[in-house]
């Protein structure tokens, strides 16, 4: 008689342990019942397929157990162990899915990215706003998008460069040569002085302070708004070639532009009268200000309001006012409808002075197509501005915008290290009428 | 095979599963105060999209790893679930609402993965009255060469970043010259300086990382040709693309956002835009755009406004931002194949809770009548 093994009677334990509940047989009793008495064994009992390991005597036939409940068990053990397989075959599976899946997801993830070369139909040129590429040139004009010109003769169109909208070589017979650009600076007033000096510094000149700038300054029409063209030459050093700079600066739509021939000083003075021409042909598109901005300034449909409100101060705004969208450079503002015409409000903040008073109030005038002004003209004209216990400067001017009489108030607060800008233009019947709310509005941002 | 018995219990334990999700709970609290230095996105790429979250010591050149990242984790819990399920299986009545539920949670986490993975998020910028049939990534950006000689239609060859920044030379097959490339900056700012001949230079600047703001590239390159040198050009996404001409050709060099062309047009009637009377609080943004496709003939009008977007060939577009002045319109495209997974995984975590619960319920129901 074999004896059982140790292990079959632990195997036999444990499955005869586990039972299902009040009421139900055990896994163990259940198995047994499969189990006939052995032919070839007086003592033992067979079972159909039972595993030579667990201990059993083999006779040919079949396996025979001590007992019934041996029997049992190994039956029990061998469903196990089929499981198990099963189990293994799975889990095996599983490890080689899981590496499949990883490779599959390395695939996915780490896509190769490849150039691609594909047909699309030609753009169509948007309605408002340039968004693509130049459009193709006509023979005397060039539209890169939103500026237009007619190009002089002589006059070679070079490609865009850093920051030029748009450059130009002149190339006289005799080797002589000249560069003219466009070049779009943003809306810091600053710009006007800090440009003009760089050119004077470059030129061997000494640079000039704010209150001398508009001494320097001739007026000359771009798209309609008076520019200020500084013209800038040195002696140079023997043996070095003589260079004249025409540099015009011109706002338009809250962007400070710059149009500049540089060169040969006698091929530039020739020039002249050419760079006036082209500067009288230059025209703006409308809504070109949007695409000045470094990404016109999207507003997300998330905000709880208009970007910036959270950071403004709280001001009160007259209840007839109507808020809209700023535009680039702009914080804030409103647009004021009366009877008799329109006005815009705007409110625009920059650090620092920001170029100061004179240079400010100078391109306020500039904008409403006024010659700019020195000190002696502007102070006596400047209204004084209480806010708490300080002071702010105001302007009132009368000028045209966009072709149409206009009237401007301006007022500039420096406030913590900041310089703020409030304007109201328009229509003169409006801004007359909106005078006081107007002052009344910049004192509450302060209060 | 013991090796095999250990990893098996490792992966199928619960208490891996409980320090999964702790650790996964310091992730999300981690990265939200991150969030605030460092912006959305980078936390985005930098916590839940990687395997390790990594840090660099003040002054240090050198990174160490300080927590599991999102896809680790996620990878993990995604094993443990299914390993613990295959082990433990059972098919028995009464388990029947945890099998559900738990392939809800494999499914769930499958699809986030697959939504990962496959996702391509891209915006429409509309003007009023302008047709666009393409919408442009919101990140990425690619170097492209345009041929405009075709009165029809452009050929565009489109060089991605990677490709871009990581070559001296580039020739393809797809361009009849060859491109040298000086230098590229994915991220780019003007810059004044004293020169003479030049007052603004760009120059490169450091990545952006904050949502709103995008990663201005500039390339500077020359075009290599049979007749010679065309150059120095500086492309970028501050300035207009330079062009030049070749064998009759009309090239554009350009450096944009990464487009991705649709089989129909998208035009922009009306966008609206409405406030509460006397407030700048907004009510409601609302874009009327027309559909067309021409290989189908379809076209037909659509308004797009909060909450109720458009799902149009596989994509959705939503209604994102608009332009300054209300002039345009600005739409999310998102193709997310794996869009209906939260939806059925959601559904089968319901259905699985409450079959476990009805058939808790009624053995109890029955034991009490009998």
């Amino acid at each position: 008689m074999p004896k059982v093994s140790a292990m079959v009677l632990r195997t036999k334990q444990f499955l005869l342990n586990r039972s299902g509940g009040v009421g139900k047989r055990s896994p163990g009793s259940a198995c047994q019942e499969r189990c006939r008495p052995c032919e070839n064994f007086h003592k033992g009992y067979v079972y159909e397929s039972a595993p030579a390991s667990l201990g059993a005597s083999t006779f040919p036939g079949g396996h025979c157990f001590e007992n019934k409940a041996n029997c049992g068990a190994s039956i029990l053990y061998s469903m196990g162990m089929a499981i198990l397989r099963v189990n293994s075959v799975v889990q095996v599976n599983l490890k080689q899915i899981s590496a499949f899946g990883l490779l599959l997801l390395c695939a996915v993830g780490c896509q190769k990215e490849e150039i691609r070369a594909y047909r699309v139909p030609k753009e169509a040129p948007p309605s408002q706003m340039a968004s693509g590429p130049a459009s193709a040139a006509d023979p005397h004009g060039h539209s890169p998008g939103f500026l237009k010109w007619k190009l002089p003769e002589g006059w070679k169109e070079q490609g865009a460069e850093q920051m030029r909208a748009a450059s130009f070589k002149i190339e006289a017979a005799d080797g002589r040569m000249a560069q003219v650009v466009a070049i779009p600076l943003g809306d810091n007033p600053a710009m006007e002085l800090e440009s003009v000096n760089i050119w004077r510094r470059a030129a061997g000149l000494e640079p000039l302070s704010p209150d001398k700038l508009a001494e320097n300054a001739q007026i000359v029409p771009v798209d309609g708004v008076q520019g200020h063209l500084y013209e800038i030459a040195a002696e140079p050093a023997a043996g070095k070639v003589k260079l004249r700079t025409l540099g015009v600066m011109s706002v338009h739509a809250a962007t400070v532009w710059i149009f500049k021939m540089t060169g040969d000083d006698s091929l530039v003075t020739e020039q002249k009268p050419a760079f006036l021409a082209f500067l009288k042909s230059v025209s703006f598109h409308e809504g070109m200000d949007q695409q000045m901005a470094e990404m016109p300034a999207r507003v997300s449909t998330n905000n709880k309001r208009i970007p910036a409100q959270a950071d403004l101060p709280k001001w009160d705004a007259p209840a007839h006012w109507q808020a809209k969208a700023p535009g680039p450079m702009v914080l804030a503002s409103y647009t004021v409808t009366g009877d008799k015409g329109s006005a815009d409000v705007s409110i625009s903040k920059f650090p620092g002075e920001a170029g100061g008073l004179i240079q400010n109030v100078n391109r306020w005038r500039g904008q409403l197509g006024l010659a700019p002004a020195g000190p002696a003209e502007i102070n006596p004209g400047l209204i004084a501005l209480p806010i708490g216990d300080e002071k702010a400067n105001m302007v009132d001017l009368n000028g045209t915008w966009k072709g149409k009489p206009a009237r401007m108030l301006g007022a500039i607060v420096p406030r913590g290290g900041e310089t703020w800008f409030f304007k109201l233009l328009g229509d003169d019947a409006v801004v007359a009428a909106e005078k006081d709310n107007f002052t009344k509005f910049i004192q509450s941002a302060f209060k | 095979m013991k090796i095999l018995n250990q990893a098996l219990n490792f992966f199928t334990s619960l208490r891996l599963t409980v320090v999964c999700l702790a650790l996964a709970l310091g992730l999300v609290f981690l990265g939200t105060l991150a969030q605030v230095q460092m912006g959305l996105y980078a936390v985005q790429e930098g916590y839940f999209h990687s395997l390790l979250v990594w840090w660099t010591p003040k002054g240090a050149s050198f990174k160490i790893p300080i927590w599991p990242g999102g896809y680790l984790l996620g990878t993990v819990l995604l094993v443990n679930l299914i390993a613990a399920h295959v082990k433990r299986f059972e098919l028995s009545r009464k388990k029947l609402g945890i099998f559900i539920v738990h392939a809800g949670l494999i499914l769930l986490l499958l699809g986030q993965l697959l939504t990962e993975l496959l996702q391509v998020e891209s915006y429409m910028r509309i003007s009023e009255g302008q047709t666009k049939n393409y919408s442009e990534s919101g990140r990425k950006n690619e170097f492209a060469v345009i041929d405009h000689s075709n009165p029809k239609e452009d050929y565009v060859v489109s060089i991605p970043e990677k490709v871009i920044s990581r070559t001296s030379e580039l020739a393809t097959p797809a361009l009849p010259f060859k491109i040298k490339v000086a230098s590229y900056y994915p991220n780019s700012a003007p810059h004044t300086n004293t020169t003479p001949q030049r007052e603004v230079t760009i120059e490169k600047a450091p990545l952006v990382t904050a949502m709103d703001d995008r990663n201005m590239a500039t390339a500077n390159v020359e075009v290599q040709t049979d007749e010679g040198v065309k150059g120095p050009f500086t492309v970028s996404m501050w300035t207009q693309s330079p062009m030049f001409t070749y064998k009759g050709h009309e090239y554009e060099l350009a450096v944009r956002p990464v487009r991705y062309y649709k089989p129909f047009s998208i035009h922009l009637i009306d966008f609206k835009h409405e406030t509460y009377k006397g407030t700048v609080v907004p009510k409601n943004f609302a874009s009327r755009v027309q559909v067309a496709r021409p290989d189908t003939g379809e076209n037909r009008e659509v308004l797009i406004y909060m909450n109720n977007p458009l799902r149009y060939a596989g994509e959705t577009y939503y209604q994102a931002g608009f332009e300054p002045n209300d002039t345009g319109t600005i739409l999310q495209v998102v193709r997310n194949p794996g869009w209906l997974t939260p939806y059925v995984a959601c559904t089968l975590v319901g259905a699985g809770l409450l079959v476990q619960f009805l058939s808790h319920l009624v053995g109890f129901a029955k034991k009490r009548t009998a």
